[in-house]
């Protein structure tokens, strides 16, 4: 454990996102602390100002201030995303152990559901349910949740077939351990790598979709702030006011970059024979 | 090898489609309300005549099972129902915007190929250098910007250093190719460069790994010249995993083509995707992703057989 | 003879040439699509637009808001119960048929056909009977003396006049036209273009000046600015104010007419607390209008009472109301007098169109501040025009089209059997008002008829009237002839030129 982290350190760039990670988390936590308006203040006299002293990011056509609806909006995209992820991530977990580890008619059954919802592309899926079902925050999390389970239900069983094959596995059954025990015991620390690098990967693709959803007018509804929100609300200012749409959506691109560096690092120095 | 395994994908992928069909058809059964009512609303265009004959396609009275068999009846034999909003054939309507779709596809592909192949070549051939390591964080922050933030940059740009560039709207090839090659430009570049950042990095990775096979060594020992080895070789054989992920790519080409075709005011399938969204017209939307995840099954099935005949050595057991 | 016949043929082509700035192609970019094209059933705004020069109407509007005939060429009010129309001989439909008394007859008896659903229909309860005097005269009889209020309804779109042998030959008119206007339908593609062209047996001569006219759908204004910019369109529709900062240049001409819809904020009488008119006159001392049309419309917009402030002699301008005062103290005491000292919440539904939705957002800051709680629920266009007329909300943000005639501003609105008061308003005095104002043939009398109503509507408040926004839009430079009018008719068009 503590080799993986010396060779995740050297790495600069896999430190710098660490650290925005973090400050993500916290802004996630506490936004009340960093953002220095409400972000449902109007102010008229202070409507469209170009980023300023008073206001970093300049304000709405509402005179409200963008980098504190950012802020905000940063806390319910990590919100979504990511309980969309833990539902993701369960789920398919689950299926693509039961899939990997019983094999058979099982796992053709699961496949096979798995490969049609696969299909879908992630922001059609996405949209698709947002559209019958409407747009509220749970209904997002759902939906987003929904579209991940294929990859991780795949990956998981792809790495649980190649392990269940493994000397302690078949040992673990000679002596009569229950499924269900070899399964959590066994099987799951071992596909642990695997795991976390699936949950880092899509984790950055789920922010994309929700803010996408957003941007198309299909995410939480006004005036509650969501960073694809922001952009789509602010396309209409383009010409006038350009900082509305370029600076959340700058803010999107560096969290997702910094997940995406995160899960580079992590594939990196956890060893690939583990999961091929 | 080949004919059996052809077979096999085929009849594979027949549940598949059978299963999207019935995602879609349960979903929208799903939704609270009784279907009627949200499907009529507020609409009063249609006929007597089409609302009785909704009633019909749909089989609204009988059992959910019935219904389903109908429903898909009646999309194998191309009819996709009419349009709540206009009364118009569910199936033209696609027609007509599919070209759209299509020509914004082609073209990203094609940028994404022209920047994401060479990059990725580069930057695999000057491995751990600077000029590698610049690229790599291009690819990657082509990777994590949202498309529609990288086309607000640009709409932004060209709005405002050209000012008879059109950027949004439509005009057809036939009716002038010049324009609608200039219409094109800045969507498909968008999305192509989304995409190109996938690619680049997948030609990097395969580029890396085969230069570092024996055969490569060989040849170089051999005294074939580098760039002959690498070329035609090399390439050569790394092109099978570019194949894949093309494939995999689509997916998001379809999704991606719902933001760009929206930002940018073409009229396609994305962008009446959403418009029907908008305005629950729900056979339109179902018709739109039956269609389009049709397509992307279908599609990959092509790619997975153009893999086997370029790479006969694969086997894809 | 020869020299003069050759100077007379070269001047008679040059005046030609020059009286001839006829002709050419006129692009528009709009924002909404139109719901359909059957005139006497349509109610969206860019329906209006398109039908109002491919239809006629028995009378229209010029461009100071005066009725002028039009396919009627005179009418007579002999009395306060009748009207009689005499129609033109000359007028034919766009397949060639021409317009005959009988398709006059028909067009009424449609509107008034409970089965057809005419928004119209309302507007003609009064009429006890049609009928057909001899080949060009009809008569309208009302059952109460409202002749001089009826008539301005013969000059909406409507109302407009159908062919019954069209229409009963099975033709579904909300998908294709048949009119007797300046231009015909000739192309429509949803989602994207409707085309119009010139008819040429229009019955003015010399209209209309256009061989076509294309209207874009853009439903972003960013794109139709920027298309505007490029020279890709000729004249473009403006709904954010804010885009005219990037057209001040001499390329451009901006259009800007006050128009008389209005936006309010309707309230569900019926529910608790708003079913308290001291609550909802309440809400309007906390509301601050003036924020609100700058915020939103930045400024593009005219507070108005219940008649819009230009319309003479039936205004009350805003000043005249103590509710239109901007006083949040006051509104809070009186709040905490009827017995909300903590305020209340509620919600207001709204759609994502014409600003309804900012207006919304708006409302709710304000409110908050003397602490009323808004929830804001965003729905659907057709969601919101289902539970608008199932009266299923507590409150909504909606514009309504305004009037020079305080009948047809109020009457289906407030009373209580009005096909539009979907606030549930039952108050016999503003029935019995309505009822008195139609048939009253004295301006005067009327007038106080109508004052008294509109003092009662700003205190009982079943509906704020916010302002109304300034209808903008803008051309290139060569378009000339383009007006619209305060009720946002584009019938100008008609007269609209390009000058190349």
């Amino acid at each position: 454990m503590k080799r993986f982290l010396k060779n995740f350190i050297k790495n600069p760039l896999n430190v710098i996102s660490i650290i925005i990670l973090g400050i993500v988390i916290f802004i996630s936590f506490f936004p009340g602390i960093i953002a220095p308006y409400d972000p449902l203040e109007m102010d008229s006299q202070n409507i469209l100002q170009s980023p300023n002293f008073a206001h970093i990011f300049g304000t709405d056509q509402f005179g409200r201030d963008v980098f504190s609806r950012s802020i905000y909006g940063i806390q319910s995209s990590m919100k979504i995303a990511l309980s969309a992820m833990i539902i993701s991530s369960v789920l398919g977990t689950f299926l693509g152990l039961l899939s990997g580890y019983y094999g058979g008619l099982v796992d053709q059954i699961i496949s096979r559901v798995v490969d049609a919802f696969f299909a879908f592309p992630s922001l059609v899926l996405a949209l698709f349910i947002v559209a019958l079902f409407g747009a509220t925050t749970f209904n997002l999390i759902v939906a987003i949740g929904i579209v991940y389970v294929p990859i991780f239900a795949r990956t998981i069983r792809g790495s649980v077939i190649s392990v269940r094959e493994l000397t302690f596995v078949k040992a673990a059954k000679i002596v009569g351990k229950s499924d269900f025990k070899i399964m959590l015991t066994v099987i799951l620390p071992n596909i642990f790598s695997i795991f976390i690098v699936t949950f880092t990967t899509n984790f950055s693709t789920a922010i994309l979709t929700e803010a996408s959803l957003g941007f198309l007018g299909l995410g939480v509804p006004p005036p509650e702030p969501t960073l694809g929100g922001l952009v789509g609300q602010g396309t209409n200012f383009i010409l006038t006011a350009p900082w509305l749409t370029l600076l959340p959506g700058a803010i999107i691109a560096i969290i997702v970059l910094s997940i995406n560096i995160l899960g580079d690092g992590l594939r990196d120095v956890l060893d690939p024979k583990f999961f091929r | 090898m080949s004919f059996s395994y052809f077979i096999r994908r085929i009849l594979l992928s027949i549940p598949t489609i059978l299963l999207v069909t019935l995602i879609v058809f349960l979903l929208v059964r799903l939704v609270p309300g009784d279907v009627v009512d949200m499907i009529i609303g507020t609409q009063n265009f249609l006929s007597e005549e089409q609302i009785l004959q909704m009633y019909e396609d749909f089989g609204l009275d009988k059992p959910l099972i019935s219904q389903y068999f109908i429903w898909l009846k009646s999309l194998v034999t191309g009819n996709l129902g009419v349009s709540l909003r206009t009364g118009e054939d569910v199936a033209d309507l696609l027609v007509q915007r599919l070209p759209v779709t299509l020509e914004l596809a082609l073209l990203s592909i094609l940028f994404s190929i022209i920047i994401g192949i060479p990059l990725g070549m580069i930057s695999a051939l000057k491995k751990n250098t600077y000029v590698d390591n610049s690229i790599k964080v291009v690819g990657l922050i082509g990777l994590s910007s949202p498309a529609f933030w990288i086309g607000t940059i640009f709409i932004v740009l060209f709005s405002f250093y050209f000012d008879n560039f059109t950027i949004f709207g439509y005009v057809s090839f036939i009716e002038n190719p010049l324009k609608n090659l200039q219409i094109f430009l800045l969507p498909s570049f968008t999305l192509g460069l989304m995409i190109a950042a996938q690619i680049l990095r997948i030609t990097r990775t395969s580029m890396i790994d085969e230069l570092s096979k024996d055969y490569v060594k060989v040849a170089h020992s051999k005294g074939l010249s580098k760039n002959k080895v690498i070329y035609k070789h090399a390439f050569r054989n790394a092109l099978t995993p570019i194949i894949t992920i093309t494939g995999i790519q689509l997916g998001y080409l379809f999704g991606g083509s719902i933001v760009i075709e929206n930002m940018f005011a073409l009229p396609g399938l994305g962008r009446l995707l959403l418009q029907s969204v908008n305005q629950r017209d729900y056979p339109v939307i179902q018709a739109i992703i039956l269609f389009i995840v049709i397509v992307i099954v279908i599609l990959n099935l092509l790619i997975d057989f153009i893999y086997t005949i370029i790479d006969p050595r694969v086997n894809l057991e | 003879m020869k020299k003069i016949f050759v100077v007379l043929s070269v001047l008679t082509l040059v005046i030609f040439g020059f009286s001839q700035q006829n002709g050419g192609v006129l692009q528009i970019g709009i924002e909404t699509e139109p719901v359909g094209f059957d005139p006497n059933l349509v109610t969206a705004f860019a329906s209006f637009r398109i039908l109002e020069n491919v239809y006629d109407g028995l009378l229209k509007y010029d461009e100071n808001m005066n009725l002028v005939p039009n396919i009627a060429e005179k009418y007579e009010v002999p009395d306060p119960n009748t009207i009689i129309f005499t129609i033109r001989d000359n007028v034919y439909f766009h397949n060639g048929e021409k317009l005959t008394i009988e398709d006059v007859l028909y067009t009424f008896e449609r509107i008034m056909d409970e089965e057809v659903g005419s928004p119209a229909a309302a507007y003609y309860s009064e009429v006890e009977s049609i009928e057909v005097l001899d080949s060009k005269r009809i008569q309208f009889k009302l059952k109460v003396p409202m002749a001089n209020t009826l008539l301005i309804n013969f000059a909406s779109t409507n109302s407009a006049i159908v062919s019954k042998e069209f229409v009963e030959t099975g033709n579904n008119l909300q998908l294709k036209t048949n009119g007797t206007g300046p231009f015909f339908m000739s192309e429509y593609v949803p989602g994207d273009h409707i085309t119009l062209e010139k008819n040429s047996n229009y019955f003015i001569p010399n209209q209309p000046y256009l061989d076509k006219i294309i209207f874009r759908i853009m439903p972003e204004e960013i794109s139709r600015v920027t298309a505007l910019r490029n020279g890709d369109v000729d004249l473009i529709e403006i709904k954010e104010p804010l885009s005219l900062r990037s057209l001040q240049s001499n390329n451009y001409k901006v259009y800007r007419q006050p128009a008389l819809s209005y936006y309010l904020l309707g309230f569900n009488t019926t529910r608790e607390p708003l079913n308290n008119p001291r609550v909802r006159s309440a809400l309007s001392l906390a509301i601050d209008r003036e924020e609100i049309i700058n915020m939103v419309a930045f400024g593009e917009g005219t507070i108005t009472g219940p008649m819009n402030p230009t319309v003479q002699p039936w205004t009350i301008t805003p000043e005249n109301f103590e509710e239109y005062e901007y006083n949040p103290e006051k509104a809070k005491s009186i709040l905490a007098e009827v017995g909300y000292p903590n305020g209340f919440e509620f919600n207001i539904m709204t759609a994502s169109r014409y600003s309804f939705d900012k207006i919304a957002q708006v409302i709710q800051s304000q409110l908050s501040k003397i602490g009323v709680k808004v929830n804001i629920e965003l729905v659907e266009w057709g969601i919101f025009l289902n539970r608008w007329g199932g009266s299923d909300f507590d409150s909504f943000i909606s514009l309504n089209s305004g009037s020079i005639d305080p009948d047809v501003q109020f009457y289906r609105t407030f009373h209580s059997n009005g096909s539009t008061n979907v606030f549930l308003y039952n108050n016999s005095i503003v029935d019995k008002l309505l009822e008195e104002g139609r048939k009253e043939p004295n301006v005067v009398e009327r007038i106080k008829i109508y004052n008294q109503l509109q003092n009662i509507l700003v205190k009982e408040a079943p509906i704020l009237f916010l302002y109304s926004p300034n209808v903008l839009y803008a051309s290139q430079s060569y378009v000339e002839g383009f007006k619209p009018l305060a009720n946002e008719s584009l019938i100008f068009l008609r007269e609209t030129r390009i000058e190349e």
